[in-house]
């Protein structure tokens, strides 16, 4: 997983908790890299999930939703620096429909060896997205999360289903997204 | 822990990731170096490639316009050529394109004669009025040598090489400097040479003028055969259409000639029409008859014109008729008189005996023909003929002038024949004792007192036909 996953992570705990809770949940996790990331580096998944599980323990609040928060971060620190993934995007809709065929395809220009998660869409109505998570890391809360955090970028509200169908060593979920008031 | 403490911390861990960093931006920079390395090896190799491939390409499209520009020119030369039939005009065609497809001053076309030497035919530029109709021998010369060799050659400076002839500058007063010569062939024989002088252009010719000046002198070749062929085929249709001319007037005269010979001597004469009419005969047998109706000359005179013309052909008709159903030749009409010769056409022919089946048979018609005009015609019923009939030698040939004679016999037995008929008695046939020799076995006849005739000293034996 790329480095800048893991420094953004620890921005976002140092800025909605403390440097103190960081530094704690880093010592707590006993990482190989000793929680030095850097944003061209690659280090191992397994890391990100002993941080965020140490932080839920730290914080008592639940892995699925701090990965969530994480996510909505993210989103923010996207858009701050590539924001030309968002000339002439107009809706969040839009925005998540370029994911797959757009935003991933360059990034893989720039990471070759990025391990990046699939989506499917299905759409069949204006107001109404499908979209199926495909990915071998267990991180559909932190997709969950850039969603949600896409929504408020394009300021429009979005309800959001989950419907699991993991399966294997394979993580799977259908998200069902419909504009409120649409 | 104090808030300084987790700084100092957190510094610690950032100089790490940055130390990290920097290994990976060495490391990467590392390996976009190498990348870059081999990129520019690469790029090196492609433009090698790339310009190799121009190169090619490039001289491909060179070779391409070339051999399009010369089968264009070929193209051009060919239809000039062949829209040229004359051979005359044809050679002069040749070389007037040759000199302005090949750029070039001057050009000549030599032929081959006879004699084996080569003859100018063509020669244009400066001085080349003075060069046509002279002679060379194969061999000598830049074109001699290719008339000898077969071989088309490029000279590019022609003072500097040792086959060059300069007679036929010092003649012309022209300087030839670069040439190319090609052989004109036809069905690989070599039947001339083509040759052009000083490029225009250039200093001298270069190998893709010269392999365009073979391919020139190839299709000169054809042309040239073409039009030899195109003259001996008008002049075979000339011949033709003279024979067929020939053949029609000879038609004509062959039917002209049936109203007055029979039908087998005029085929005999078209059988040998081969041989040119000319006055002259030669020695024949052959049995002579003479006609006369006795009295005829007082009866015609009180007749009127129309009726005597009108008996006369009636007469004529019925008798010519009964003379070319025995085979023999109306020689001619003598007023009244008829002249028949009746020839043998073998060995084994007895001509004689047609001669005098042909009397009695002439003598019982006119009996018919006066039964019938008894009612009709009574000035004319009493008629009665006289035939006399001889055989012997004759002269028989084309007598007369060179622009009118007549195929006829003539001689002694001739004359005896006539004489013959005038004692034969009216109505009788008389005949010869040559004659009655060669028929006594079929004829029954009474021998008659002899007769004088002239230019002979004995009388001559005859015989009367009893005409049952």
């Amino acid at each position: 997983m790329k480095g800048v996953i893991f420094s953004e992570f620890l921005e976002m705990v140092e800025e909605e908790f403390s440097l103190k809770i960081a530094d704690r949940i880093i010592e707590a996790s006993n990482l190989e890299s000793g929680g030095a990331y850097t944003s061209v580096g690659t280090y191992d998944k397994d890391e990100i999930i002993r941080l965020v599980t140490q932080l839920s323990q730290e914080t008592g609040v639940e892995v699925p939703a701090l990965l969530c928060s994480f996510g909505r971060h993210l989103f923010g620190r996207f858009h701050e620096n590539y924001h030309h993934f968002f000339d002439g995007v107009e809706t969040a809709f839009q925005f998540l429909q370029n994911i797959e065929g757009y935003i991933h395809v360059e990034v893989l220009k720039l990471y070759p060896d990025a391990e990046l998660p699939a989506f499917d869409y299905e759409s069949s109505d204006p107001n109404e997205l499908v979209m199926i998570y495909h990915s071998a890391r267990p991180f559909a809360d932190l997709a969950e999360g850039l969603i949600a955090g896409c929504a408020d970028h394009f300021g429009e509200t979005l309800d959001i289903k989950r419907e699991d169908r993991s399966h294997d060593n394979e993580t799977c979920v259908r998200f069902v997204l419909t504009k409120r008031g649409g | 822990m104090s808030d300084l403490e987790l700084l100092k911390r957190k510094l610690q861990r950032e100089q790490s990731a940055r130390k990290q960093a920097e290994t990976l931006i060495e490391q990467k920079s590392r390996e976009l170096y190498e990348a870059n390395q081999e990129l520019e090896r690469f790029n090196g190799e492609l433009e090698v490639r790339v310009e190799e491939a121009t190169g090619d390409i490039r001289a491909s499209n060179e070779t391409l316009g070339q051999r399009v520009r010369e089968l264009a020119a070929l193209n051009r030369v060919a239809s000039a050529m062949n829209s040229v039939i004359e051979l005359d005009r044809l050679l002069e065609t040749i070389i007037d394109v040759a000199k302005e497809v090949m750029n070039a001053e001057a050009g000549s076309l030599l032929l081959k004669k006879e004699n084996g030497q080569l003859e100018f035919q063509v020669a244009t530029g400066p001085g080349g009025e003075q060069l046509r109709k002279a002679m060379i021998d194969v061999g000598r010369g830049i074109a001699g040598q290719v008339a000898q060799t077969g071989e088309a050659t490029r000279i590019d400076d022609a003072y500097c090489d040792h086959r060059f002839d300069r007679s036929f500058d010092e003649k012309t007063g022209f300087r030839t400097k670069s040439i190319l010569a090609a052989p004109i062939k036809v069905k690989d024989e070599i039947i001339g040479v083509v040759e052009v002088i000083n490029k225009i252009d250039s200093e001298a010719f270069n190998n893709q003028d010269l392999q365009l000046f073979e391919s020139f002198a190839g299709s000169a070749g054809i042309a040239m055969e073409n039009s030899r062929l195109f003259e001996q085929t008008k002049a075979l249709a000339e011949d033709l259409r003279e024979a067929l001319e020939q053949e029609r007037r000879l038609s004509i005269e062959k039917d002209k000639m049936r109203a007055y010979i029979p039908k087998h001597v005029v085929d005999n004469i078209s059988r040998n029409r081969e041989e040119k009419l000319a006055l002259g005969g030669k020695s024949i047998r052959a049995s002579v008859m003479f006609t006369d109706i006795k009295g005829f000359t007082s009866i015609s005179e009180v007749m009127e014109p129309q009726k005597v013309v009108d008996f006369l052909n009636v007469y004529m008709t019925a008798m010519t008729h009964i003379i070319q159903d025995e085979r023999g030749i109306v020689d001619k009409f003598i007023g009244d008189g008829i002249m028949a010769v009746f020839i043998p056409a073998d060995e084994d022919d007895n001509e004689a005996l047609r001669a005098v089946q042909a009397g009695i048979r002439m003598q019982g018609r006119l009996a018919e023909l006066c039964g019938e005009w008894h009612k009709t015609q009574t000035d004319v019923a009493q008629l009665n003929m006289r035939i006399g009939i001889n055989t012997g030698e004759v002269v028989a040939g084309n007598i007369g002038s060179e622009t009118r004679m007549d195929y006829t016999v003539v001689g002694d037995n001739v004359n005896v024949a006539s004489r013959i008929e005038s004692i034969c008695r009216p109505g009788e046939v008389c005949i010869s004792n040559s004659t009655y020799d060669k028929v006594k076995g079929s004829i029954t006849a009474d021998k008659l007192e002899p007769v004088l005739v002239k230019n002979r000293v004995q009388p001559v034996l005859t015989y009367s036909i009893v005409v049952r």
